[in-house]
This record gives structure tokens, C-alpha cells and sequence, in this order.
């Protein structure tokens, strides 16, 4: 009998893999975790931990979403029932420097950031998709996400400065005009994938975010890198941004990728002040990075780092050249460089229990080589508002290019509704010099539609080297209904990041080629990055976010009105009606009532006194 | 004929009686614990009473947004450590929290919040989960979560899933007034609304038993238009009155907890949360303490008070099978709290003292097609004499018919002859 089980069986699997054109699917799981930390000036320490979860198998078996090992199942049934091709959702608290720390991994706006990728499902349109994600992931991440459906401005979709991330079946051939879609081999046609992108400024992030993202991980806050995720010290720290990425890649990476594997990078990047741990006379950092997230050192005998039991590769990198530039010096000194030379390598799965890496940084506060700051981030941006009053406004926006060559530069804003802008008073320039919309190679203007969708404004341009690019647009602030209110009104309202999208040249930029960990830190993200187009590499930074003071009511004011015209309608409505619709007539015929009292004769005495009628005597 | 027919009847009050009397006898063992048969002092009254819900839900709701309001946070966290700690999964717990405290920039302890100025506990802790937050915590929303009228693509952690056999603790806090209860110093929600609220529930068999907590300004006025039943509410303050914080916290510059609420959980400190009932609970409100009058209504309650385990609402308690070696589980469950306190993540929480049974032998009645189990002995005890009872009762009605069927038949004899 069992061998009878095991022929079906066999003939079974043989049936399931033939279905899929006779690809060749290896099913696995796999765990990366990877660290790095790295010196910033002033006395700031930027830790980035990345959680890398591979899934190799048949995508296109729709069975394929019921086993899972170290994949979570919660993402994976979402993928399956949303229609997920890629997802970025990010939080983030606090604003990255870029002038001076140069370029994070992930750049992130401020607030929460969704950015999905959505296939059309059979019986769905793509608006149900995203609004049956933003209240799954809200759900899940104890976050408002469903705002990004439910108060529609905050949804748009670009169409030039998100492009798929991943490498796949996704076909569009680098060219930013192609929408991007998926090829179906069954059929030889192409499926247009659709973009969505949100944007939650005001979104607060803290520990019950992170506590359903802790749960995501294999090992969770348990042993290796995810001991570190300690909510009492991550959200103490100047900077603070937390990713999901979900995507599909090839590995190894091959034009014709028939057997994609699905790939979930989970990352937190922080950065600390500290300062306080300088040594004085040296002025030199000394820090074990215990002390840094805190937590370990609590529980006596286990301090100290070691690999998660799961993950197939467990490092922490710390880069070759911030160890030049800082004189870092490290205990202990097993570490070895990468094959690049790029990095410092702690490799934790020489570490265990036992014998767990207690590592120590030691670092010059102030960096040897202070002209780096300019040259570490080519492109920056910033946005203000102008104007005065609760009436008008205006936004304006600066793009530098401190490089010495051209980069092409794609910038992306949605406003919303109850900013009512005008485009007539849009106004580009460079260095100085205006230029029309024929001078720039892409321009997508897309006005407000009111209390449904956001103006959108989207521009390609090439910047020139050593200059920069100025905008401004001008506003006026919509007067809005008393219910539209935020409960704290007064606090104004938030304007999202605007995106800039620099496509840089690493090779043709040479300083940048060496800070390539700026772009894509980790060596297994850049060779895939970089092998798919040897051209340019889009860096994604945000300008920062605005708040902005609408002309906001008194909100007794409601009660005020209430109050005042039930008074003006008791006193002056009942009586003019009384006078208007009255008919006055004497209605008293009979004999007129005489009072015997004494005080009623004083004032009929009275009376006929002032009068000026002589009383008769009764 | 006529004997058929009368003893066939008889046989039909016999049955009727036997189901009321049934049905007396178990409502007097409800109301009259059988103490005899305890061998430990420690015994719990409930233990034979329990049973009726199979699920246990949380509904905690801060609706003050802003700083100054730290405490309705605090209050409501401190209700949130406690149903947690008691075994009530986060699964099962509403939490709505309409600021965020612990990442706030005027926090100066980060992801913390304290809710006693000695910094003993962080309420916050590394594992939570809140519902709803920030803007979403309003009127509409509260009202969805309780009649469970969503939009379809709701995740299901914001829904309260609950049935005809779940007990809900309500617990609201935030500024309300007579009759309302404001939101976010933007809207409030009524005495009227909550009430109509309740009477969807019932009607849609979502609860079994609500406990319906509020500590704010006025708050017995909140409870007073509820009229659907299986609903205990207890307020902090009456009408005209003012809810007060205990005390404030010098480095944090705000107040950190309500007086109703510090005097709740001081309560669940100090006692075996297992052994105590809502009445002793409700008992230590005294307006000394919370400088208003605590009132609760149970009117529309149907159990006594001192009848009632907090664990039927604060915690989510699941019984294990009792076994007679007392002595050997005292321990075992000693040590099993002691891993529970650990690990806040259990649920199964085994508090329970056992009841020794004396009559072994399990005791089966089948009466008009139902069986009772009977496993304690008293009630089986009762059984047996009811039942001896009963057949006595029918002899006499037998005797008694055929004797009068005799006389009547003897009449008739004398009448023929006549």
C-alpha cells in the first residue's frame, strides 16, 4: 500500500511540475541577516540592520501560497490575495541629513510611505486591491493605513519616479516612458502592472510597529542580529526608519528570468547621538555596541552577538573607507574584508552562545577628511513654504547638484486638494535661468479634483553640474467644511514629501563607485542592482515635509450659532409674527372692574393727577 | 378507561412537576454553594458556577488626544497590562489609543509610559499591539467595533469577534460630562448612542455578559439609559461630579493616572486576581479614596455580585480537568503561575482548586430525554431523593384514584340496584 501511496505521489508532483511549462522549481526558504554601522560627523552613529528572507518556488502555482517555512505566512497570503508584485512600506520618524551624512540605503519621507505594485486580479478592480491592502497592512502594523484609501488625497500614482524594484518577469526595459508589466508565458501577452503610492505624513511610528515587524522574522528578537531591536533605545535616537520591501529577483541574475524567487528585505536604519560617549582628552568615541541598544547587557551572561540559528548568512559590516576616514579600531579583530574591499566583515556564524561576539567600536569623533560632506550626497533637495497669512501660499523647491556633471533629475509632488494651486504661476529655474515646460524633457500636470484625489506634479529635467534648480507654484488655502477637520486642526495640516529621483552613473562618478554602500550597501543588493543595467542607478531622496496653517474656525463657533440664533429667533421671530398675524380689537363690553383697595384709589388718584383729569368722587 | 387516562395524566404532572422541580433544585444549588463538600479553605465560590462564556474580550478605549492627557493613556495601558497579564491574548483586545504617548517628542523616556512616578513599569513594554490610534480612535469607529458593523476589508485584529458566549470588559476613559463622553475634544458620544449601541449587541447575540467600566468626569450618567440585559456598569463619579488624578509625575510635568483606575489596579496588586469577586472589587471604591462616588447599576445584571469572579471579565480564564490529588497541583500551580507571570503571552492560566467529590461514581438522571451529569454529589444526592420523592407521590395518586374509582364504582353498583 505504501508503495502505491508513494507512485501517486511521485505521479502527482510529476503532474504539478509539468502544468508549469517544465521549469525547473527548487522550493526553498532562506535567512540572511546583515548589520551595518557607520560613523557619521558629530558624534552620530548610523546602525542599519537588514532581514533578508528568500523564497524559491513556483509563483505561478497558486498552491505555492500554503506552505511556508521561514517566509511569514501573513505576507505571504497577502501577496497572494492583494495581487502584490512589489511593496515598500516604510516609517519613519525624524529627517535624514543629507548634506552631511550623505545618502541612507533607503531614503524615506517623513510618515508612513506605501508604494505597491498591484496586478490586476480577475473580479477586482485595482482600487478594491489597495484599499483590501492599506486596511490589511494597517491592521497589521497597528497603523492608520486605510487613511491612504479613505481620504483619497493621499493616493496617487507617478508615473516616472517608481519604477520595479526587483528583477523578474517584470518586462519594461529601463525605459521610463514603457508602463511596466508582466509577461505571461502561457499566453505571450503582457499584463500591465499598476502603481499606487501613499503617503501618510503625520503617521506616528512606535513600538507597536515594530513589535508585529519583530514578529516577521524567523528568530525574532531571540538570538542574532534581532537581539538588538530593543524599542526602548531604537526610538530614543535622532533618526529613525523602519522597511518592509517585497519583491521578486533572479538569482543568478539572467536576462530570461523564468524562475523568479520572492525576496522580503525587512530593514531599520537609526541614527544615534553619541556623543556623550566621547572621551575627552583623545577625542575619540569608545562604544560597545551594548551599550548602544541595551538590552543584552541586562540579561548578565548572555551579552554579546551570535548568529540566529536560521540564517544562512549572519554579518555585520562596518565600510573600509569610514575606517580610514575615522580611524575606527575595532575589538575584537577577527574580522576580514570583502572580496571588493569595501568592508570590514564580522561574520556572527563563527559566534554561539557560549562565545558571542562582544564587539567594541572605537572611533575619531571628528571625521579626518571634513570635504567629504559635500561630495557624499551629489544631489540634495529641500522645499519651504513662502508666503504669509492663512489666505495664500506658496511652495518652493530647490534642487542642488553639487557634482561635476550633469544628472538627470525627476521630481514628483502631490498636493493636496485643499491646497487650490495654480498653475499659471508655476515657475522653473536653473542658476537663474527660466525655463519653459518645452525645456524639459517630461512634465505630467495633473490638478486637484476637490475632497477626492491630490494635484499631482511630476517633471524630468537634466540639472547641470554645479547648480541648482528652483521651482515655485503658488496657493491658495480652501476654506474647509467644519467636519473636515482634523481633531487637532490647530496644529495645521501636513504636506507630504515631495520625491526626487536622480539617476546617477556610478561608473562615470567615481567617488561615488567607492561610496557605493550609500546606494546599495549590501555587496548581494548592489551585484544585483548593477547587473541589471550598467548605466545609472536611481537614488530616490525627499525633500522635507511641510506643515501648513489652513484657516481653521472657532470650533465653539458651532455652538455660538446654535446659541445665537435660537435667541434671535425667541425673541424677535415669535414677536413679529405675534404683531404681524394679530388683529387687535377691544374685546371688553361689560361693566369696568373698580378696586376698593386703598393703594389701587392712591393710583387711580395718581394717574388721574398725571393725566390731568379731575377724580370724581365715589 | 378512566384509570388509563387518570394515570396517564398523573404521569404528565409527574413529568411537569419533575421538570420544575428540576429546575428549583438546580437554581437552589446555584444560589446555596455546597460548602460541605470542599476540602480546602481556599475554595472559590464560582468554581461550580462558570462555564457560561467561552471567550473573554477587552474593549479599552482612551479617547483623549494631546500631552496634557498622558494619564487617559496611562489608565487605559494599566487596564491593558492587567487583562494581559490575566491571559486575555492581544488577539482579544480592543485597544484604541487617540494619542501617541510613548514616541511623543515631549516624552522624555522614549517608548515608555509610566503610570506611577516611581518608573517601576513601563505599560508600554516591547510587545504591544494598538488597534487604533491616533485619528481613527472616534465615535464611528467605537460604535463599529461594538456592533461589528465594518466595512469588508477590515482587518479582523480591529473587529471584535465576539458571539452570544463572549464577556466584554468596556473600560472608556477620557473627559466626559453629563451623559457624554467627548472624543478627542472633537465629538462625543451619548449616553443614548452607547445604550442603542448595547441593544444592537443583544440583539445580534455579541455578548453574554458586558462589564462596562468608565473613569471620567460625571461618568455614572453614562450608564443610565442602558436597557438591554447582561450588561454591569460601574463610573467613577456621579452626576455634578469631578473624576481626579492621583498624582503627578515631576519629571514627565503631567499627571500619570486617574484615581478610579490607580485604585482598580492597586486592587489587582494586592489580591490573587483567581479569588475575588467584582463585589469585593467594587467594595473598595470609597469616596475617601477617589474623592467622587463610584456607583455601579446591576440591575440589569443577573447574577449577585459576590457571585461573580473578576477573572469572568478580567481575565480569560480555561478550565483544566480537576484531579483529587490536591496537595501535588497546589504546587504544580504555583509553579504554573510563575511561568504565567513570566511569559505574558500564555493564555491557558490552571488557578483553579480543585473540589473533591465524595460519591466517585459518576451519577446519571435521564429525565424526559435529558441527561444530566451530575458531578456533584449533592446535586446528584438531591436527585435521587427527588426522584424517590416522586415515585412516592405517584403510588399515593395511584392509591388515591383507585380507591376513588372503588367508591365510584361501589356507587354505581348501589345505584343499579336501587
Amino acid at each position: 500500500m505504501k508503495w502505491i501511496e508513494i507512485a501517486i505521489y511521485f505521479v502527482f508532483i510529476n503532474v504539478v511540475f509539468s502544468t508549469s511549462n517544465h521549469i525547473k522549481f527548487n522550493e526553498s526558504q532562506s535567512f540572511y541577516e546583515e548589520m551595518i554601522l557607520k560613523p557619521l560627523p558629530k558624534g552620530k552613529l548610523m546602525t542599519h540592520v537588514q532581514f533578508t528572507t528568500e523564497w524559491k518556488s513556483n509563483f505561478f502555482d497558486q498552491s505555492t501560497f500554503q506552505h511556508y517555512d521561514l517566509f511569514p505566512r501573513s505576507i505571504g497570503d497577502l501577496i497572494n490575495r492583494v495581487g502584490i508584485e512589489e511593496l515598500e512600506l516604510v516609517f519613519t520618524q525624524g529627517r535624514w541629513n543629507y548634506a552631511e551624512w550623505g545618502y541612507p540605503v533607503r531614503a524615506s519621507p517623513v510618515g508612513v510611505e506605501l508604494v505597491a505594485w498591484l496586478k490586476p486580479l480577475p473580479g477586482k478592480d485595482i482600487d478594491a486591491q489597495w484599499r483590501e491592502l492599506t486596511h490589511s497592512l494597517s491592521g497589521f502594523f497597528c497603523a492608520s493605513m486605510q487613511f491612504l484609501h479613505q481620504v483619497t488625497h493621499h493616493t496617487s500614482s507617478p508615473n516616472r519616479s517608481f519604477r520595479p524594484d526587483g528583477k523578474s518577469n517584470i518586462y519594461y526595459n529601463d525605459d521610463e516612458s514603457i508602463t511596466p508589466g508582466i509577461f505571461n508565458r502561457a499566453d505571450n501577452t503582457t499584463t500591465a502592472l499598476q502603481l499606487r503610492y501613499g503617503i501618510l505624513p503625520r503617521e506616528s511610528v512606535c513600538t507597536e510597529n515594530l513589535t508585529p515587524w519583530i514578529k516577521l522574522l524567523p528568530c525574532r528578537e531571540q538570538s542574532g542580529i534581532g537581539k538588538l531591536l530593543n524599542p526602548l533605545k531604537l526610538y530614543d535616537v535622532h533618526y529613525h526608519s523602519m522597511t518592509i520591501n517585497i519583491r521578486k529577483i533572479c538569482k543568478p541574475t539572467s536576462h530570461d528570468c523564468l524562475a523568479p524567487s520572492m525576496e522580503i528585505i525587512q530593514s531599520l536604519t537609526v541614527v544615534n547621538d553619541v556623543s556623550s560617549f566621547t572621551n575627552k582628552e583623545t577625542g575619540r568615541i569608545d562604544l560597545n555596541i551594548d551599550q548602544l541598544f541595551g538590552k543584552i547587557t541586562s540579561s548578565g551572561s548572555g551579552t554579546g552577538l551570535y548568529s540566529c540559528p536560521l540564517a544562512s548568512e549572519s554579518r555585520i559590516y562596518i565600510p573600509t573607507k569610514s575606517m580610514d576616514q575615522y580611524q575606527i579600531s575595532l575589538i575584537p579583530a577577527s574580522y576580514s574584508p570583502t572580496a571588493n574591499k569595501q568592508f570590514t566583515v564580522f561574520n556572527l556564524k563563527n559566534y554561539s552562545k557560549s562565545n558571542s561576539l562582544k564587539l567594541n567600536i572605537n572611533w575619531l569623533k571628528n571625521p579626518l577628511s571634513p570635504t567629504l560632506g559635500s561630495i557624499n550626497a551629489p544631489v540634495v533637495a529641500h522645499s519651504h513654504l513662502t508666503g504669509y497669512g492663512q489666505e495664500r501660499g506658496g511652495l518652493a523647491i530647490q534642487i542642488f547638484n553639487y557634482h561635476h556633471s550633469a544628472i538627470n533629475i525627476t521630481y514628483y509632488q502631490a498636493i493636496p486638494w485643499y491646497l487650490r494651486i495654480y498653475f499659471h504661476t508655476f515657475s522653473f529655474m536653473i542658476n537663474d535661468k527660466i525655463y519653459t515646460d518645452r525645456d524639459l524633457s517630461y512634465h505630467y500636470i495633473m490638478p486637484a479634483e476637490t475632497r477626492s484625489s491630490p494635484s499631482t506634479l511630476e517633471l524630468s529635467f537634466e540639472l547641470p553640474p554645479n547648480s541648482v534648480a528652483s521651482m515655485s507654484i503658488d496657493f491658495d488655502k480652501v476654506f474647509l467644511h467644519y467636519t473636515e477637520h482634523p481633531p487637532d486642526a490647530n496644529r495645521g495640516f501636513d504636506l507630504g514629501s515631495g520625491v526626487v529621483t536622480c539617476h546617477i552613473q556610478p561608473e562615470s562618478i567615481p567617488t561615488l563607485h567607492g561610496e557605493s554602500i550609500d546606494l546599495e550597501w549590501s555587496p548581494l543588493l548592489y551585484t544585483k542592482k548593477s547587473s541589471r543595467d550598467n548605466t545609472t542607478i536611481p537614488v530616490r531622496i525627499y525633500t522635507e515635509g511641510l506643515l501648513i496653517t489652513l484657516p481653521t474656525p472657532d470650533f465653539s463657533m458651532l455652538y455660538n450659532v446654535i446659541t445665537l440664533t435660537s435667541t434671535v429667533f425667541a425673541l424677535f421671530f415669535g414677536s413679529m409674527i405675534n404683531i404681524l398675524i394679530r388683529r387687535l380689537k377691544d374685546t371688553f363690553n361689560g361693566q369696568e372692574f373698580v378696586s376698593d383697595r386703598p393703594i389701587a384709589k392712591i393710583y387711580r388718584k395718581l394717574m388721574s393727577f398725571v393725566d390731568g383729569t379731575s377724580s370724581t368722587k365715589n | 378507561m378512566n384509570i388509563k387516562l387518570v394515570v396517564s395524566h398523573v404521569l404528565i404532572y409527574c413529568i411537569v412537576f419533575n421538570v420544575i422541580f428540576e429546575s428549583v433544585n438546580t437554581v437552589s444549588a446555584v444560589s446555596t454553594p455546597p460548602g460541605i463538600n470542599v476540602v480546602n479553605s481556599n475554595y472559590n465560590v464560582e468554581q461550580l458556577f462558570r462555564g457560561e462564556h467561552t471567550n473573554n474580550w477587552a474593549v479599552l478605549v482612551c479617547t483623549s488626544r494631546f500631552w496634557f492627557n498622558y494619564r487617559h493613556i496611562a489608565n487605559v495601558l494599566g487596564f491593558y497590562r492587567t487583562v494581559k497579564k490575566l491571559g486575555i491574548p492581544d488577539s482579544q483586545i480592543i485597544l484604541m489609543l487617540a494619542d501617541d504617548m510613548a514616541c511623543n517628542p515631549r516624552n522624555s523616556y522614549a517608548g515608555s509610559i509610566f503610570n506611577n512616578e516611581n518608573h517601576k513599569m513601563n505599560l508600554y513594554g516591547e510587545d504591544i499591539e494598538v488597534d487604533y490610534r491616533g485619528y481613527e480612535v472616534n465615535v464611528e469607529n467605537f460604535i463599529r467595533v461594538l456592533t461589528g458593523r465594518h466595512e469588508p476589508e477590515v482587518a479582523r485584529s480591529k473587529r471584535l469577534l465576539t458571539d452570544d458566549k463572549s464577556n466584554i470588559l468596556i473600560f472608556l476613559t477620557g473627559h466626559g460630562g453629563d451623559e457624554f463622553l467627548k472624543f478627542q475634544d472633537n465629538e462625543e458620544i451619548s449616553s443614548h448612542d452607547l445604550a442603542d449601541a448595547f441593544k444592537q449587541m443583544h440583539e445580534k447575540k455579541r455578548y453574554h455578559e458586558i462589564l462596562f467600566m468608565v473613569d471620567t468626569c460625571q461618568a455614572n450618567t453614562l450608564y443610565k439609559r442602558f436597557n438591554s440585559p447582561n450588561i454591569l456598569a460601574i463610573g467613577s463619579s456621579r452626576y455634578g461630579e469631578n473624576s481626579y488624578s492621583h498624582h503627578s509625575d515631576p519629571e514627565l510635568g503631567v499627571a500619570v493616572i486617574d484615581r478610579f483606575t490607580y485604585y482598580t489596579l492597586e486592587f489587582f496588586e494586592n489580591v490573587d486576581p483567581h479569588n475575588v469577586t467584582l463585589h469585593q472589587l467594587f467594595n473598595t471604591y470609597s469616596p475617601q479614596k477617589l474623592q467622587s462616588h463610584s456607583e455601579y447599576r446591576n440591575d440589569l445584571f443577573s447574577r449577585p455580585l459576590d457571585k461573580v469572579p473578576v477573572t469572568d471579565f478580567f481575565g480569560s480564564v480555561m478550565r483544566a480537568d480537576l484531579t483529587p490529588n490536591i496537595k501535588l497541583n497546589e504546587q504544580s500551580e504555583s509553579q504554573q503561575q510563575k511561568k504565567d507571570a513570566l511569559n505574558h503571552e500564555i493564555t491557558l492560566t490552571v488557578n483553579e482548586v480543585p473540589v473533591s467529590i465524595k460519591d466517585s461514581t459518576p451519577n446519571t438522571n435521564n429525565i424526559n430525554g435529558k441527561t444530566i451529569n451530575t458531578t456533584s454529589s449533592t446535586f446528584g444526592k438531591s436527585l435521587n431523593t427527588h426522584t424517590v420523592v416522586m415515585i412516592v407521590i405517584l403510588l399515593v395518586i395511584f392509591n388515591a384514584t383507585k380507591r376513588f374509582n372503588q367508591v365510584k364504582s361501589q356507587k354505581q353498583l348501589q345505584n343499579k340496584k336501587k
